[in-house]
């Protein structure tokens, strides 16, 4: 089926198996690999995009949900080649090991920050309790979160 | 490969349901089809993708009558402010259903014609006593009970060229209170071993009227007459919760005897039973 | 030498932070190769079973399918997946596709495809027919059921015993013994990035492996003894890794995959599901365990006996040495004079055991700090005194080989832990006698730096100096993803005193990099960081000597200085690393280069000492850990932020693996956690704010003083918290996970 999407402000026609998943379209068809599989069943949040605004597991969308929507992965999140705020201050406090939850735990705190400009640690814990970090305790994540929603 | 049918009108939807076998799917937030077709390797001749249909994304309240569209997601609900008002329980089982990601796909209707028995939703619903409104391939509309359209564990009335279009039920008027508590493995992004959704008219300690229901327990969740019965036009006291938990906990013992889960079960159930009663019987 | 430490012991982002933030750092999973074939297994979907025929001729007939493997036309030899240096005696016991089926997840059949999509088909269309055999799903049914053997020569692969004096016939004849039963149940690493491996076939019969391992040289160890490539010939390049916690560590995709794609001459990919990693890597292992032991009255433990059974799972992959390994742990943490450890490893018809964390140590340390924590309870004992009756003091032997603990700060961590904890208050508080019970618990551990004392344990480096002043560390070594390379560059940069920016570390390709035992035992800070230190004292030296000759001075009068040297004393003549560097090479034609081969020397503990407090919902079950706070015997702490975020990660594991985490099967041996959704790790609303306590006491061998911290983070979390359990709730519940219903099942 065709399909008109827009990926990081990017417009795509694709012509595409309707059944693929999003994460699928990403990441072999657009060659976006930041968004990473890490169960394939929308647990543990590592393959997190945002759709419209609001975030998703783009391993539970079907490539026949998206038809018109606009997406922004992990690769668009960065202006002119400058980092987002978000992005610098996960780096800045430590909030990355090994990095395979970083792009799915970032875009979920940036669709949290977009609703919520200034959330207390809860608020922080629930807008991340789709993403699974095993490397941590998740403490440089609400640190680097919370910074972020400080110095905007 | 699966066909694949997206329609984006009502009419298109009644064309596409003519157009399933028993072994189509009707793809709605598709947080739960998704897992099982890879789960299961499920390959469905068609699937009907009802993403596109935004007529059926609303919630509305008038005369009393709540409706709500089938692809109302659980975001939606948890955000409502018709909910908040006058069916509070369900705002609050939407909100703890899975994951923020999954609540900004899964849908109501998706999670009822998914008849998980631990369907958060279904429990509010069923207590509500919510209507399902189900549309044929005619697009011939017709009408049950929420509980009446699960039969058991995954498996509705539904036929293949059916849909869920809506769901209708009475909203609480502003002296009744409602709330809904569940008990996983974790706090939050678990799947409910057992949970309860209630909403009751309470004046200076008088039940006027209650409504219980119970999910997880059982092959779909139910209404608890018995004690509601018990306690409706009732005076309750803050150490009533006890008892009324004790009297819950019965319901427990005869909806799943001899299942294992049961040992468990019949303890937590009283947990969230005085949970609930402290939270909206006697605060 | 140096004065005041410029880099270490400072706070840095891992190395590759910038690109990870940004979705850019490139995983296994995200390389593409030119006609990539893609593979996907057959696993086994009952536990136990001769396959009496498989039938694979539907599926070859799809299109796209280009060959399917199973037994019928794969090697009969076989592997240990943890066979991992050469020279290792280790019994090989399985297939690369299996003719008998041992767990549910065994591997029948590897399909190689042009897509996933087909592979994915094809693997509905073979046919297997199975003889089904009863299944052991425990060690008890294996070792007492009356059940087929899983493996030709029994169950029961072997016994080890461990002993230090007389504790058995001093148990026997004291007054006063203690005695418990302590279980730990088969777990998952959970790193979010799941196995996979490409194999790139190259004309005419070489390959390189792109692999997220633990261990290069044993990837190239087991692939190219198994198919009999010249090691020369079979490259293995270690990718970024998205987690391992020893789940990586041992050899099995890699092998799969160099096979398949030996067989058909192409690139082939092959990437394991989630659930695929849970039930066909490997678990971390399950242990039971029974301890006893006499105490005096002065509250010395004069003897411990202390019976385990290991269960295996269907292979025996490590688990012999865990067998010992374990028991070997607990002569680190309490000094105790007469010790006896038995341990029985077993086969059983569920998922293979083989590395996890710890190795062992959260094991046989959950299992003695529960022991320790009831006998105290039942001596009337303040939990902290009788502990320090017992630990062990820094440069205490251990008895067993009697290697040196070297700087042994348990004590302290004990002590120093428990006041910034404020235990002792909150061990008094009155617990809230109601629905949600309070209790507080706290657990001793020790662990390895290395393998010092058992098997080799060294490492090569090559660090060499650019002609802009810059410098590679060319090492074998593998960052997990807790910042390896971040902390050699901090050690290369603060021995050199150049800018870290200009210091670039390469990890493991076996084509290129010089030899390292690999990512185990918990040796890269301690040995391949000492490799890293000693090989920038040689390029200092060569430095320096360069410079004498530049000056024509001796090289006593030279010093660096922020990538400039200069002579003493005439501050006037000075000249930086770059126009150094090109003099060398351009002038007096020597490469600033230097080799260095580092086997460790030493063996000494690295200690932490946990607090938990806890919260109890007695009518669910649930329990809510409220406060944790993890103290640690670090030695030096080369990169702080990252040592504690280490911790924290190992608390968030432990506390899983205290209450939730377990891979369970059924009694027909059918897993019932399979996924994240039935598998539940902590997430970040369950997750307390950790605290920790960083304790700087130096260690003589590592560098800068610094040990290890990887492992030892999780091995106190798991008896803290139950611990904290047993105190809210005055039970002694045993057995880990301490699930809902085990808890219900105990106070109702």
């Amino acid at each position: 089926m065709k399909l008109d999407i827009v990926v990081n402000a990017k417009k795509y026609s694709l012509e595409i198996n309707p059944t693929i998943r999003l994460l699928d379209i990403l990441r072999d068809h657009l060659n976006l690999t930041g968004a990473k599989e890490g169960c394939g069943e929308g647990e543990c949040g590592a393959c997190t995009v945002i759709m419209n605004g609001k975030t998703v597991n783009s391993c539970l969308v079907m490539a026949s949900q998206i038809n018109g929507k606009n997406i922004q992965t992990i690769e668009g999140l960065q202006n002119n080649g400058k980092m987002d705020r978000l992005q610098e201050k996960f780096v800045e406090h430590g909030a990355i090991q090994c990095g395979f939850c970083t792009p799915g735990m970032i875009m979920s705190s940036k669709a949290l920050l977009r609703e919520n400009s200034d959330p207390d640690d809860e608020a922080i814990k629930r807008g991340i309790e789709g993403n699974l970090c095993r490397c941590s305790g998740y403490v440089q994540i609400l640190n680097a979160v919370k910074d972020a929603s400080k110095t905007k | 490969m699966s066909n694949v049918i997206c329609p984006v009108t009502m009419d298109e939807l009644k064309s596409a349901l003519g157009k399933t076998t028993p072994l189509s799917k009707v793809l709605a937030g598709g947080t739960d089809l998704m897992v099982s077709m890879r789960q299961s390797r499920l390959k469905p001749d068609t699937i009907v993708d009802l993403s596109g249909i935004d007529a059926l994304r609303f919630i509305e309240h008038d005369s009393s009558i709540i409706r709500i569209g089938a692809l109302t997601t659980f975001s939606e609900l948890e955000k409502s402010e018709i909910l908040r008002k006058h069916a509070f329980c369900l705002a609050r089982a939407a909100s703890q259903v899975g994951s923020v990601q999954i609540r900004n796909m899964g849908t109501l209707g998706g999670n009822v014609a998914h008849a998980s028995p631990a369907g958060d939703c279904i429990t509010p619903l069923t207590m509500l006593d919510a209507t399902v409104v189900v549309m044929d391939k005619n697009g011939y509309h017709s009408e049950k009970k929420v509980e009446d359209l699960i039969l058991s564990p995954n498996k509705t009335s539904l036929a293949h060229d059916e849909v869920i279009i809506e769901f209708k039920f009475k909203g609480l008027n502003t002296n009744w209170r409602s709330d809904f508590i569940k008990v996983g493995s974790r706090s939050t992004v678990t799947i409910s071993k057992i949970n309860i959704a209630l909403a009751c008219n309470v004046k200076q300690n008088f039940i006027e009227d209650i409504k219980i229901a119970l999910g997880a327990v059982g092959v779909k969740p139910f209404r608890d007459y018995e004690t509601e019965q018990r306690f409706r036009e009732k005076n309750v006291a803050y150490d009533s919760d006890c008892l009324f938990a004790s009297e819950i906990r019965k319901r427990v013992e005869t909806s799943i005897p001899g299942r294992s889960s049961l040992s468990y079960k019949r303890h937590a159930v009283e947990g969230i039973a005085i949970d609930i009663f402290h939270k909206i019987i006697a605060p | 030498m140096i004065e005041k430490n410029r880099y270490i012991g400072q706070t840095y982002p891992i190395q590759d932070a910038v690109a990870k933030a940004c979705g850019e750092q490139i995983y296994a999973g995200d390389l593409k190769f030119p006609k990539m074939l893609h593979a996907k297994i057959l696993f086994s979907t009952v536990a136990h079973a001769h396959i009496r025929s498989i039938d694979a001729s539907k599926a070859e007939k799809l299109e796209g399918v280009v060959k399917i493997f199973t037994h019928l036309n794969s090697p009969e030899k076989k592997f240990n997946s943890y066979h991992f240096f050469a020279g290792q005696e280790l019994k090989d016991d399985e297939r690369l596709f299996t003719d008998k089926v041992r767990f549910v997840g065994d591997r029948v059949a590897g399909i190689v495809a042009e897509t996933e999509d087909v592979a994915e088909k094809a693997l509905g269309l073979i046919e297997v027919e199975y003889d089904e055999l009863p299944a052991a799903v425990s060690t008890t049914q294996a070792l007492c059921g009356d059940g087929p053997d899983i493996h030709e020569g029994g169950n029961l692969i072997d016994e080890k015993e461990l002993n230090v004096g007389r504790a058995n016939d001093i148990i026997k004849e004291a007054p006063l013994t203690f005695k418990d039963r302590v279980s730990t149940q088969k777990v998952h690493h959970g790193a979010m990035e799941p196995h996979v491996c490409l194999a790139r076939y190259e004309m005419p019969d070489e390959m390189t492996l792109y692999t997220p391992c633990q261990s290069a040289f044993a990837v190239r160890n087991v692939v190219a003894q198994f198919l009999g490539i010249n090691y020369c010939s079979l490259r293995v390049v270690k990718t970024t890794m998205g987690g391992s916690f020893g789940g990586k560590q041992h050899v099995i995709l890699e092998l799969i995959a160099a096979f398949l794609a030996k067989e058909t001459k192409s690139n082939v990919r092959l990437c394991y599901s989630r659930t695929n990693a849970i039930l066909s890597t490997i678990t971390g292992t399950a242990m039971e365990m029974e301890m006893e032991s006499a105490v005096n009255e002065e509250g010395m433990i004069v003897a411990s006996k202390i019976s385990a059974v290991v269960d295996s799972g269907s292979y025996l992959a490590n688990s012999i040495d865990l067998s010992i390994a374990a028991g070997k742990k607990l002569f680190r943490t309490y000094n105790i004079p007469n010790l006896n450890y038995k341990a029985k490893t077993v086969y059983t018809n569920t998922p293979t055991s083989g590395g996890f964390r710890g190795w062992g140590a959260p094991q046989i340390t959950t299992g003695f700090e529960l022991h320790v924590e009831s006998m105290a309870r039942k001596l009337g004992m303040d939990s902290i005194s009788f502990r320090l009756k017992n630990l062990v003091k820094p440069y205490d032997e251990e008895r067993l080989n009697r290697f040196s603990l070297g700087n042994a700060r348990i004590r302290e961590c004990l002590t120093l832990g428990a006041e910034a904890f404020d235990w002792s208050k909150k061990r008094k508080k009155n617990r809230k006698k109601g629905r949600y019970a309070r209790g507080t618990g706290l657990a001793c551990g020790g662990h390895v730096n290395g393998f010092y004392g058992k098997i080799q344990d060294c490492s090569s480096m090559i660090l060499k100096m650019n002609e802009d002043g810059s410098f590679i560390l060319n090492t074998g070594s593998h960052d997990q993803g807790c910042g390896t390379v971040r902390s050699f560059m901090q050690i290369v940069a603060e021995v050199l005193d150049v800018d870290m920016q200009k210091v670039k570390v390469l990890e493991a390709d076996t084509q290129r990099s010089p030899y390292d035992t690999g990512t185990f035992a918990s040796r890269v800070t301690y040995v391949s960081g000492k490799c890293a230190y000693n090989v920038s004292l040689k390029i200092r030296n060569q430095i320096l000597e360069t410079a004498a000759k530049y000056f024509n001075r001796s090289k006593t009068y030279m010093a660096i200085k922020d990538g400039m040297v200069h002579v003493k004393g005439e501050p006037e003549k000075q000249i930086d690393f770059a126009h150094l560097a090109t003099l060398s090479q351009s002038v007096y034609e020597n490469e600033i280069i230097a080799l260095e081969t580092y086997s460790n020397v030493s063996n000494p503990g690295a200690y932490a000492a946990h607090f938990a407090e806890v919260e109890v919902d007695t009518q669910t079950g649930l329990v809510r850990v409220i406060d944790y706070l993890a103290s640690h015997d670090v030695g030096k702490a080369i990169n702080r932020g990252m040592v504690e975020a280490q911790i924290q990660g190992g608390v968030q594991m432990g506390i899983g693996y205290a209450l939730t985490e377990e891979i369970k099967t059924d009694s027909a041996g059918y897993p019932k956690s399979k996924n994240f959704s039935d598998y539940h790790l902590i997430n970040a609303p369950d997750m307390p704010t950790v605290k920790t306590l960083t304790l700087e006491f130096g260690e003589d061998d590592g560098p800068f003083g610094a040990k290890s911290v990887g492992e030892i983070a999780i091995v106190p979390v798991i008896a803290a918290v139950m611990n904290a359990v047993n105190d809210a709730l005055g039970t002694n519940l045993c057995h880990a996970p301490l699930t809902p219903e085990k808890i219900i099942a105990a106070i109702h």
